[in-house]
Formats: structure tokens, sequence, C-alpha cells
């Protein structure tokens, strides 16, 4: 019986059995033994009692369970709903009550609580934790479930910037589709160690990290938590080859003492997604560990759509650019009456992919808006080089509509950023009693500066109508764990 | 260790807190005053705080605790240092 995903980590894992799969908080795991752990969880009585085609929760840290979990259900036809171990209770109902959740997979430490989640509600999720295997129930291992190409296998959800999350399911051909092709580009073979520093639970550590590892005999080496010196530590001992990250990280790694200079000549690949790259903490970064870090784009939706990088080339180029298309994907600009946009034009990027999800689970209207003409868009904005290079250069649904003119935020931003005591700047439209929206942009600040100064300072290179009416000054702007601004808390 | 040597080192600590956060008004923070940080926010202020006091601040006693005040971190600070 055929599951694809399965059959292809499995075979990947015979062909590696005494190969280290999984190195977390000092275990070693090898493929032979995480294929037992796998066809243990497989055993177990709740995952033997689940219906056909059943979304369970995973409610995990970085960590063995985690892997373990993930790849049960998919071996079973089940469909894994990933869940960021940082939401609260009410968030979590949320997710949950998207669709029925069969059972809800949680550490030992959250169990009473996250049971205490559907104490008063009459639902029939399971919450259970992964037992280790000498409890297992001695159950024989069930064959495999038929999984194919279109099985769903992921589903997580799509934050963005604005508006409710989406659910967002991908099935085993998309996420087998989407780390082959990113694989073609990293190069990531048998004798790679991949350090998982970024979540697992989200879409960046799942695919770039997780199964990039796994699905290529590589080795994935597990952070439970993102702490920067121990994380240095980690990719010394470790001899780390393949880095996924993001920004932040990339940031605290370069600019965290250390008492002496590990040796990190065994890291070959460092890559960041979620957010832009500022060029400053990419330096710093390539100062200590010698490499230069390049840029994934992608999304939830989608999976990774382009790198910065591919083994064959000179990697030290323009790393502003997030790279061209993976060889699964295509990137094309468009105009805003859908006409394709020639290289070097600024318009709306559109992402086609066969890793792509074929729209938001339950949510027609959303579907609509964002997968059309055989595309996925994003709301980004960019432009193509002559060399095929993505560029991003802003979000087209950020573009505030004042008085009937469209401004777009970011150059607004770009010009208070010039200003020597903005240190921080974010543009938005709030909706205006007079109809449309005003602008309003808020900022962070060091040393004496009045609203007036500001305005005086953008009325030399903008016009009037995309002058601020609202200036805000905060001590911080809010972003999420990846580094994202969250402008839904600057309204 | 009285809370008078402690001083400097808040107005330190402050400092640095203020320059991660780029914007803070370090006038406007009371020694008593809760650091309320997220994780990001927390590793931040770690970074910058080393480089402020030369030294490396992660041993297996530091926690969240440590950052509940302004006061209590310039403890944790003094006592890290050996000062």
């Amino acid at each position: 019986m055929q599951n694809l995903l399965w059959d292809t980590f499995f075979a990947t894992a015979m062909c590696n059995q005494d190969r280290e799969a999984v190195v977390v908080g000092g275990r070693r795991v090898s493929y032979a033994q995480l294929v037992q752990e796998i066809e243990s969880c497989a055993a177990s009585p709740f995952m033997v009692g689940l219906p056909p085609g059943s979304i369970v929760g995973l409610y995990l840290a970085n960590g063995l369970e985690f892997v373990t979990a993930f790849w049960a259900l998919a071996r079973a036809g089940h469909i894994a709903l990933t869940l960021n171990t940082k939401y609260q209770e009410g968030e979590l109902q949320h997710y949950l009550r998207h669709r029925p959740v069969a059972a809800l997979i949680v550490a030992e430490t959250d169990l009473v609580r996250m049971s205490g989640l559907f104490a008063s509600e009459q639902r029939t999720t399971q919450v259970v934790t992964l037992a280790p295997q000498s409890e297992a129930s001695g159950l024989a291992t069930p064959e495999p479930a038929s999984a194919t190409a279109t099985s769903p296998v992921l589903m997580q959800f799509s934050t963005g910037s604005t508006g409710l999350p989406k659910g967002v399911v991908r099935t085993q051909g998309n996420v087998l589709t989407e780390v082959q092709a990113a694989r073609a580009c990293t190069g990531v073979q048998p004798g790679d160690r991949v350090a998982a520093i970024v979540p697992l639970y989200h879409a960046h550590g799942f695919a770039n990290a997780m199964c990039a590892a796994l699905l290529a005999g590589a080795t994935l080496v597990v952070a439970t938590e993102f702490e920067p010196r121990a994380a240095t530590q980690l990719l010394a001992d470790e001899r780390i080859t393949v880095l996924p990250s993001v920004p932040f990280m990339v940031k605290m790694l370069g600019s965290i003492r250390l008492p002496s200079q590990p040796d990190f000549s065994a890291l070959r690949l460092c890559f960041t997604a979620g957010a832009a790259l500022p060029a400053a903490d990419a330096a710093r970064f390539k100062e200590r560990f010698g490499v230069t870090v390049h840029q994934l784009y992608g999304s939830t939706e989608t999976g990774a759509v382009a790198l910065s990088y591919t083994p064959s080339e000179e990697v030290d180029r323009d790393v502003s650019a997030v790279g061209r298309p993976l060889p699964h994907a295509t990137i094309a600009i468009f105009d805003e009456a859908g006409g394709l946009l020639p290289a070097g034009e600024i318009g709306e990027i559109g992402l086609a992919t066969a890793a792509a999800a074929a729209g938001y689970d339950g949510n027609p209207v959303a579907t609509e808006a964002a997968f059309r003409h055989g595309h996925f868009f994003p709301g980004d904005l960019g432009r193509l080089d002559a060399h095929g290079r993505l560029t991003i250069t802003g979000r087209k649904s950020l573009f505030i509509n004042a008085g009937g003119n469209k401004v777009d935020p970011v150059e607004i931003e770009e010009v208070l950023l010039r200003h020597a005591a903005v240190k921080e700047a974010v543009v938005l439209g709030v909706p205006s009693s007079m109809g449309g929206e005003i602008i309003k942009a808020v900022v962070v600040t060091e040393g004496d500066v009045t609203r007036e100064l500001l305005l005086a300072h953008c009325g030399l290179h903008l016009g009037t109508f995309k002058l601020p009416k609202l200036i805000e000054f905060r001590d911080e702007i809010p972003k999420s764990p990846l580094g994202k601004v969250l402008r839904k808390y600057l309204i | 260790m009285s809370d008078a040597s402690l001083d400097p080192i808040v107005a330190q600590i402050k400092t640095a807190l203020a320059q991660m956060l780029e914007g803070t008004s370090v006038e406007s923070l009371s020694d008593t005053d809760l650091v309320s940080l997220d994780s990001i926010g927390r590793l931040s202020l770690i970074v910058e705080l080393e480089n402020t006091f030369e030294t490396e601040l992660m041993g297996d006693d530091m926690s969240p605790d440590c950052f509940d005040s302004f006061s209590k971190l310039a403890g944790y600070v003094v006592k890290r240092r050996g000062a």
C-alpha cells in the first residue's frame, strides 16, 4: 500500500539506518531507532483508534516527541495540526474549534492544563501524551495507511499581519515537492547536520529544518528552545553544517558575547525567513561564523519558493534579494489589472507552485482573494531583475487609501527613518470618519524630537497627501516571534 | 550589599534597556519598575547588558525572575561580576 511521504522517509531511513537521525538534549537517535519510535507511536491505543484522515493537534515544543508524532501521523494517513506552543488557552480554543480535532498531543507538563481546555465543552477531543516506548501498548504495529500526493497531511494557520488567521491544509505531495525542490538548491545530503533552532511547529522549521534533514538522510540537531550562547555552542559542538534561522536569531548569534571563539568551520549555509534581513546583522554574523547569510522567501500557503543561494554560484552577491525561484516554483509580477510586468517593474508578487495549498480551509472568500490566475498572492510587492532574482519592496495589502490616493506606507517609513532620531517606523492606514483612511505613523525615537519636527522632515520629501496625520511615539514596535510587525496592535 | 551600591549598575541597566528599546526615556524608569519583556526582548537585553558590562550573564541560575525589576537585575549583575 503506497504512502507517499512515509515511503520516501522510510526508504531514506533504511539507507541510513546507523546514521544519527535526531540529536536532542543528549539523546542520539539513529534512523533505525527513529523508525522504531515512530512505529511504536503508531501502535499506541489512541493512534490505532483514530478514524482515517483524522486531524490531530501537536502542541509540542521542539523535541523528539514532535518528530515522532508527525511521522506517525503521516504514516497513518492523518493530518497534523501544528500549534504554536506560545498560544494561550483562548487562542488555542479558536484554532481547535476551526475543525473537529480528534486528538491533541501535548507534553507531559501540559497535560492537566490542556485537558482543562475541553472540560466545559461537549467535545470528543482526546488530550494525550506520547507514552515512552517501554510503556507502549504491545499492540501490533498497523501497516502504513494508503496516502497519495493529494492526501492532506499538514494543517497550519497563516496569521499574516492583519485579519483572522486562516487554516491552510497541505498535502503529502505539496510537502514532498517543496522539500525536494529546496534540497536541489541547499544540497542537503547524508552527512549534513541541520540545526533546528527555529520552532518545528512553524512552516519554516517544519519544512526547512525537520523535513529537509530527515528526507535527505541528514542529522537533525534540535534545540529545545533558543538561547543564543547555547545555540553557538550547539553549532560548534555538533559541527552544524546547515542553519535555517530568522533575522532576530542571526542578530543574537552575531552579537552575543563569547568567552572564546568556538570552531564554526563546519557551517556552510545559513538562511533566514519570515522577515527582511538587516544588512548590519548579516555582516556581524558573517564576521563571526564566516558564512554569508542568505534569504529564503515563502509562506505557510506555499512553503519555500525562492532562496538566494545555490551551491554552484558565487555566493557573495546582492543579499537584499530573496533569490531565484526554487525549481518547482515560478514567480511573476502582476500589475493591478492582472497583467504581467517585465523585469525591473514593481508589482504584486504571484507564486505558482505544486507545493501550494489549494486554498484556505473553509474560507472561500479569503481563498478567492488570494488564490487567482493559477497563482497564490501573498500580498507582497516586489520586482524581478534581469537574472530572475526577486526583491521584496513592500506589502500591497498595506497600501493606504488616503482621499482616493493610494499611498505606499513603505515610502513614508523610509523617509521617517532618514531622520536621525527615528530608530523604527511603521506607517499604516486607520479608518477615517470622513471615509477612506488617514495615515498614521508609529515611531520609536531616540533623543529630542517632536511631532512638528518629524512632519517638517517628511514635508521635505513627500507630497502633502502622504504626510502622516497621526504620529504616535512608542517605546517599541510589537512584533511576532519571527520578527514580523504586528500592525493590528498599532491601529 | 546596600541598595546604594546598586545605583550605578541600575543606571547602566536602564541605559542598556533604553538602547535596546531605542527610545525609552531613562528618566521615566523607576528602580523598582517591572522589566516586562517577552522572550525576544529578554534576549535582546541580555546581549545589550553583556556588552555594557563586558561579562557573560547567562548562568545556570539565570531565569526570567532576574528580570522582575531593575534593582533585582542589578543585584544579579553585581553577583555575576563578583563585585
